[in-house]
């Protein structure tokens, strides 16, 4: 599976979403018998439209532009421009069908096929399957996924372009939270041969938010970890340290938000704190009629 | 309620960041296990599409390693792919900037003789903006600028990727190589490709532009200037560049007729600098009175005249003065055609235009002088009223 498809997109909308339902939520009851009402509320979700990479001095290095389809939810085009062209070096259409992302098809500035994935998915919506052609149309790589009884994704299998079980990865969660869910609390790497190959840790803080992610090695030492900021007692982090097995500084990636909590500008900065460059993010904004569920 | 929301996107956002980097580590293990280059070029693919610049530090390991066991992939079926692995190494690390890679990328423009190897890893050098490597970059374009190889695709590969590297170094070493490809054998893509790089190497191209303008042939000397004119140089270097073009363009004895006509539109292009950047002081005054004396053509003389009337000062006046007074003798001596009419209205408007008490007594004369046509004399009339 890709990284991430618009990774600042769903983080921020999903944020937004819920941080609106949120000041619009009813405060506590009394202790009359609570009914279940609901009702619709409007709430803004920042679309990402723009993403502008810039070189520490300030000078433009080039820009993606992401195109939704006409109700601003599905992304359908991504186009990289380099700052000297008018034209993209790259374009990613991808496929839309029934809601799921069918298909993601990489071209590069010539119109010639880069990369092409193929997704599947079960009965719930959930992705299942990710192939991966090369520009060649040969396959290059694939992916499996599972789901525990919660819902929860349990493993994933990657296969090469032969169909060879490469690596198999294990995702275990901690006790469900007060909203319910499960935060996913250990990733485990293990070879073909399930033998674990390293691990990867993630710890919250007391209000469940993404603290640090270290990276083991099979033999428990670590080899790197991540780190992540926060300016306040809520919200989103204002940074992200990466450390090194030493726990020296290798490189931290600085955050700006916006109202909706949107990041609207990364600043890159190495180990020794010199900026290596940064980007800017627009956004439009989307309005969303949701229902919502209440007690009262 | 609120607490409970709150806690809600709280895990969302945990989850959210969660789930990606074992992507990542997983790739990046796949490729460290990878063998054969089917393999590596799976894990690498897998790598780069991640987009992720933690792993670059994998992917220039990557390079290193592929560029060093070269010779093991020497057979024709191996070597596309071999070419493929790199080039979407190469690219990925110059997205990333990652810059401790540009001795590879180096190497692997020296080693790999696939051109479209060579030019993406120029281009990732560029894109990193390795000025260590600005001048190694800069030679290699102009050595291939100089005759086209033996393979002329070969070389109009490379010659891409070194302007579209050198474009984004933005090193004043980079504007020559890039402004001969941009004039030099390649096929129009990439000469429009250089053209266009021009003015995004450097906003001040004065320098090279000089070096251009003294030592290459007429044609080139047109278009040097004419890349001047349009950069983003000071007003004060164009003036500068175009009084040099001027000048050479009067010292230069042309071969032949097609030579005269290129000077003359060298001479012209620099006049019209003169005029639209309202160029002031003595230094341009001779190029101009060489113009108005010696031009190729009634526009040349004309343009001199303008660029004599923008420039105001008392040697720019003096000049027009001068000018005028020779057509009024002349006049009054009975020499008379349309041309030099013509030239007597453009030098008396023009002389109107520096505003300079120096051209009054002259104009007085043509006003007094009847054999004038009644439009040269209204000309002189209208110019005294303009001169305080």
């Amino acid at each position: 599976m890709r990284r991430c498809r618009v990774p600042l997109f769903a983080l921020v909308a999903a944020l937004s979403l819920l941080a609106s339902c949120a000041s619009s939520g009813p405060t506590a009851a009394s202790s009359a018998p609570k009914v279940r009402k609901e009702r619709t509320v409007v709430v803004k979700v920042p679309v990402l439209v723009k993403e502008s990479s810039y070189y520490s001095d300030g000078m433009l290095d080039g820009s993606i532009v992401y195109k939704y389809d006409s109700t601003n939810k599905y992304l359908i085009e991504k186009d990289t421009f380099d700052t000297s062209r008018a034209d993209p070096m790259e374009r990613e259409v991808s496929e839309w069908k029934s809601g799921l992302l069918a298909d993601d098809v990489v071209y590069d500035q010539d119109g010639k096929l880069k990369l092409r994935h193929d997704y599947g998915y079960d009965a719930s919506g959930r992705l299942i399957s990710d192939k991966v052609s090369d520009s060649k149309g040969q396959p290059a790589s694939s992916s499996t996924y599972a789901y525990d009884s919660a819902g929860n994704k349990s493993e994933w299998r990657a296969f090469d372009g032969a169909g060879v079980l490469k690596a198999i990865t294990s995702y275990s969660y901690g006790p469900p939270t007060a909203s319910g869910a499960a935060p996913l609390v250990l990733v485990t790497l293990k070879d073909a041969a399930g033998l674990s190959t390293g691990t990867i840790r993630l710890s919250y803080d007391s209000v469940g938010r993404l603290l640090r992610r270290d990276y083991l090695a099979a033999d428990g030492s670590t080899q790197k970890s991540e780190v992540y900021i926060y300016a306040s007692a809520a919200g989103s982090p204002v940074a992200l340290e990466t450390h090194r097995a030493d726990g020296s500084l290798a490189a931290k990636t600085a955050y700006a938000n916006g109202e909706l909590g949107q990041v609207l500008k990364a600043t890159d900065t190495d180990g020794s704190g010199s900026v290596r460059g940064f980007k800017q993010y627009e956004y439009v904004v989307r309005e969303d009629a949701v229902t919502q569920v209440y007690y009262e | 309620m609120k607490r409970l929301v709150s806690l809600l996107a709280l895990f969302v956002l945990g989850a959210t960041l969660a789930l990606a980097d074992e992507t990542a580590e997983v790739y990046r293990r796949l490729y460290l296990e990878a063998q054969g280059l089917s393999q590596k070029y799976a894990a690498a693919l897998n790598l780069v599409q991640l987009q992720d610049p933690s792993v670059a530090p994998i992917l220039s390991d990557a390079l290193t390693e592929l560029i060093n066991t070269q010779k093991d992939y020497s057979r024709p079926s191996d070597q596309e792919l071999y070419g493929r692995t790199l080039r979407i190494v190469a690219q990925a690390l110059g997205d990333y900037k990652y810059i401790d890679a540009a001795p590879s990328l180096w190497d692997a423009v020296q080693q790999v003789p696939d051109p479209l190897v060579k030019a993406e890893a120029l281009i990732a050098l560029g894109k990193m903006r390795a000025l260590d490597y600005a001048e190694r970059i800069s030679l290699l374009l102009r050595d291939l600028d100089f005759k086209p190889t033996d393979d002329p695709d070969f070389g109009e590969k490379v010659a891409y990727g070194a302007i579209l590297s050198l474009e984004k170094l933005k090193d004043v070493r980079g504007f020559s190589p890039v402004f001969f490809a941009s004039v030099g054998w390649y096929s129009q893509r990439v000469r429009q490709q250089a053209a266009s790089a021009l003015p995004n190497i450097v906003d001040d191209p004065t320098d090279p532009i000089a070096q251009i303008i003294r030592n290459e042939p007429a044609d080139r000397k047109v278009l040097a200037l004419n890349a001047e004119i349009n950069s983003k140089a000071p007003d004060d270097h164009k003036i500068q560049t175009a009084i040099l073009a001027l000048n050479l363009g009067h010292e230069k004895v042309p071969a032949d007729k097609i030579d005269a006509r290129t000077f003359s539109e060298l001479r012209k292009s620099a006049l019209r600098a003169l005029i639209t950047l309202r160029a002031q002081g003595d230094a341009p005054v001779p190029g101009c009175q060489n113009s108005y004396a010696k031009g190729y053509d009634d526009e040349e003389r004309l343009l001199a005249l303008a660029a004599l009337g923008v420039n105001g000062t008392d040697p720019a006046a003096g000049a027009l003065r001068d000018i005028i007074l020779q057509l009024n003798t002349d006049q009054q001596s009975g020499v008379t055609d349309d041309t030099r009419n013509r030239m007597a209205r453009a030098a008396i408007e023009n002389a109107a235009q520096t505003k300079n008490k120096l051209v009054r007594p002259v104009l007085m004369s043509v006003a007094a002088n009847d054999k004038w046509s009644g439009n040269i004399i209204l000309a002189a009339q209208n110019a005294l009223k303009a001169i305080p």
